[in-house]
């Protein structure tokens, strides 16, 4: 990769079409305020970061236009996104991302909007912890545990309950058919017993007739009670799914309605929030035009005060001729530097209350539209949901509905053949006068009592076949789940641990940049704790360090994890962070870019401020320097 | 006696999960700002199939 071109669109302060070549290795934007250097990096960003959230995404699209585009060329590969507005506070993304993974957004996009960023500039530990932990995955795969430690529990809860019941099931089935099928046997032993008796010779040809008669439509009955076994297996089936959807439908329901009263409570306060948030923007604009000013007139006086330094050296003046008030002279270079030290420190408390100020604008922006469109999102997602859920239903009621009108078939058809048993039992009537015929048919009608009985018990059976099918699928469930909680639970350790020793090796790489912000290597401890120790051996905290340290350690940080999480990203970049850095330092922070971009081949971007007196005007191509250093 | 990773990732994969495929598939998921529920209606459809 030598170079990089990108092309904008209605992206932030540009309109029409505007192109842009970066270079692989460093690159300094070096341009006045709101020219465009952010802008710039916003639409790199819009191709690149395929989460950004929807604030960030509407703030990249010219507030005045509805569609825009950035195009982007690289290693012989074209991107294109396309902004399409679809409200006023929503645009739409179009398009293939550099990167499907969202980590480039925190490593690799370094400016104020960054929540690794504000977390370090916020003094916030914690969160920079959780944010790291994000990133290295560690988090995630502790929801991955805990997810599946609760779904183990409900397949391990589902699999005792089943297999008790089938167990008690199967058992309580087995005595009462095994009893069921020795009475059979006993009658048939004394069935046949008569029909071996010469008493009943008259009348035996119309026995036998009758015997296999009934012997057919046993066959046949006993097949239409299997027919019948087996629908109204899938009838309970069909109810189990049914009422599982249907609660399923109503927690969807209550989770609708709840998030609907929630975006009608949000839309109703969301203009007090826009007006506080312009109140906030308008307060930053005021910081940020002060600062500027307070900037002009540092610039002068430090110009200022180097001419007096040279002038007290001499003790004639060059031009006039005059000598030259030595005591005036120090007493003025004195009052400079007494005003450029209240400066600077008006400027830090000026950067502070910008820090503050946007952070508590992020803080309105989370309450109001990012929660409004969160609450707009899972809205959408729940109504296909929803529709899917009542869809199945009304689906089962369908097939229910088939399978009763088959099992009233069914049922009339073994109506029928019972019926023509009775005939063919009551047939013997006619020969009640003979011997042992009487016997014969309490028998008969006996032995039919118990053959359905046991034809039934066979059917409940088959019905707890499919209890011990659910019993069995659930027991390699549990096995499933147990091997995937020891993987991602050796996972974790890996992640905590080695990672944290790969990181604090990249990091000892990055040696040069913690000695500019005098800190001790390393910065962490296992589990991600951050430990923070001063040249010397002084432990210190995130909230002491100097805005010029907490930008090197931000950039430090991205860096180590760039190395690790998002190697193959090409691009670096540093949007504003570098102003908090002063001019010695940042020459050696820009110096040590250039030489890691040059090694990792990588698009690294910087953005630097250039005084700037005259008209405003927009960003060029000339304002961007590629591997020169300004400062 | 507990398995080593790879002995684990062997009888996943015998089982019809490869876990490196899966943990790539639950930290996109994860990263693309889904949450829990997510993950959770992923693997019950991952265990139980078309059921879910």
């Amino acid at each position: 990769m030598k170079e990089v071109g990108v092309k904008l669109k209605n992206i932030g302060v540009f309109r029409e079409v505007r192109e842009f070549k970066l270079s692989s290795g460093l690159n300094i934007i070096y341009a006045p305020n709101a020219s465009g250097k952010s802008s710039l990096i916003a639409g790199l960003k819009a191709i690149s970061v395929p989460v950004l959230s929807k604030q960030e995404i509407a703030r990249i699209l010219n507030d005045y236009e509805d569609r825009g585009f950035v195009a982007l060329s690289i290693n012989d590969k074209e991107y294109v996104t396309e902004l399409i507005r679809i409200s006023p506070m929503e645009v739409e993304v179009l398009g293939e991302r550099l990167s499907s993974d969202g980590v480039v957004r925190i490593i690799s996009f370094l400016d104020l909007e960054n929540p690794l960023v504000n977390a370090i500039y916020g003094g916030d530990e914690e969160r920079l912890k959780q944010i790291l932990r994000e990133v290295s995955g560690v988090s995630y795969i502790e929801t991955i545990v805990s997810v599946l430690n609760g779904l183990k529990a409900e397949y391990e809860h589902q699999y005792e309950i089943k297999s008790r019941e089938y167990e008690a099931r199967k058992s309580e089935i087995e005595t009462e058919l095994s009893r069921v099928e020795m009475e059979l046997r006993k009658i048939d032993e004394r069935i046949n017993e008569i029909l071996r008796d010469t008493r009943i010779e008259p009348a035996k040809r119309e026995i036998e007739r009758i015997e296999m008669e009934k012997k057919e439509l046993e066959i046949l009955e006993s097949k239409k009670r299997s027919e019948e076994i087996e629908l109204r297996n899938r009838l309970s089936s069909i109810d189990i799914d049914q009422r599982k959807s249907k609660a399923e439908l109503e927690i969807l329901k209550e989770k609708y309605s709840k998030l609907l009263a929630e975006k009608e409570l949000l839309s109703s306060r969301i203009i007090e929030y826009r007006r506080k948030i312009e109140e906030l923007e308008v307060k930053i604009k005021s910081l940020k035009d002060e600062k500027e000013k307070i900037g002009r007139e540092l610039k002068e006086l430090d110009s200022l005060l180097r001419r007096r330094e040279i002038v007290v050296t001499y003790d004639y003046c060059l031009y006039c001729g005059a000598r030259i008030d030595k005591d005036k002279l120090y007493e003025e270079i004195n009052q400079i530097r007494t005003r450029i030290s209240e400066l600077r420190d008006k400027m830090t408390s000026i950067d502070n209350e910008i820090i503050s100020l946007e952070s508590e604008k992020n803080g309105l922006r989370k309450q109001g539209e990012e929660r409004l469109h969160v609450v707009e999102d899972e809205l959408r997602k729940l109504e296909p949901q929803i529709s899917e859920l009542q869809n199945m239903i009304d689906s089962y009621n369908r097939v229910r509905n088939e399978i009763e009108r088959k099992l009233e078939i069914i049922e009339a058809e073994i109506k029928a053949i019972r019926d023509r048993f009775d005939t063919l039992i009551r047939q013997l009537e006619s020969f009640k006068e003979i011997p042992l015929v009487k016997e014969l048919r309490a028998r008969y009608e006996e032995r039919s009592r118990l053959a359905e009985a046991r034809d039934r018990l066979y059917g409940r059976l088959k019905q707890i076949e499919q209890l011990y099918s659910d019993v069995v699928k659930l027991k390699e469930v549990i096995s499933k789940a147990n091997l995937l909680v020891e993987y991602f639970n050796i996972r974790l350790i890996e992640l905590g641990r080695i990672v944290v020793e790969k990181i604090n090796e990249v990091v000892s790489k990055h040696f040069r940049l913690l000695r500019l912000a005098e800190l001790e290597y390393p910065v962490f401890a296992e589990r991600f704790e951050l430990r923070l120790t001063r040249k010397g051996g002084v432990a210190t905290t995130l909230a002491e360090l100097s805005d010029a340290e907490k930008a090197i350690l931000a950039i430090l940080l991205t860096l180590a994890l760039k190395e690790y999480v998002a190697e193959d990203f090409p691009f670096y970049v540093i949007d504003s962070l570098i102003e908090f850095i002063d001019d010695a330092r940042t020459k050696e922070v820009l110096e040590y870019l250039m030489e890691f971009a040059n090694n990792s081949n990588i698009v690294l971007v910087v953005t630097k401020t250039k005084p700037y007196a005259g008209e405003p005007r927009l960003l060029t191509q000339e304002d961007i320097l590629s591997n020169q250093i300004v400062v | 006696m507990s398995l080593s990773k790879p002995e684990i990732i062997e009888s996943l994969r015998s089982k019809g999960i490869d876990p490196i495929k899966l943990e790539k598939e639950l930290m996109n998921i994860l990263r693309s700002g889904s949450g829990a529920y997510e993950v959770r209606s992923y693997l019950k459809n991952l265990f139980e199939g078309d059921k879910v």
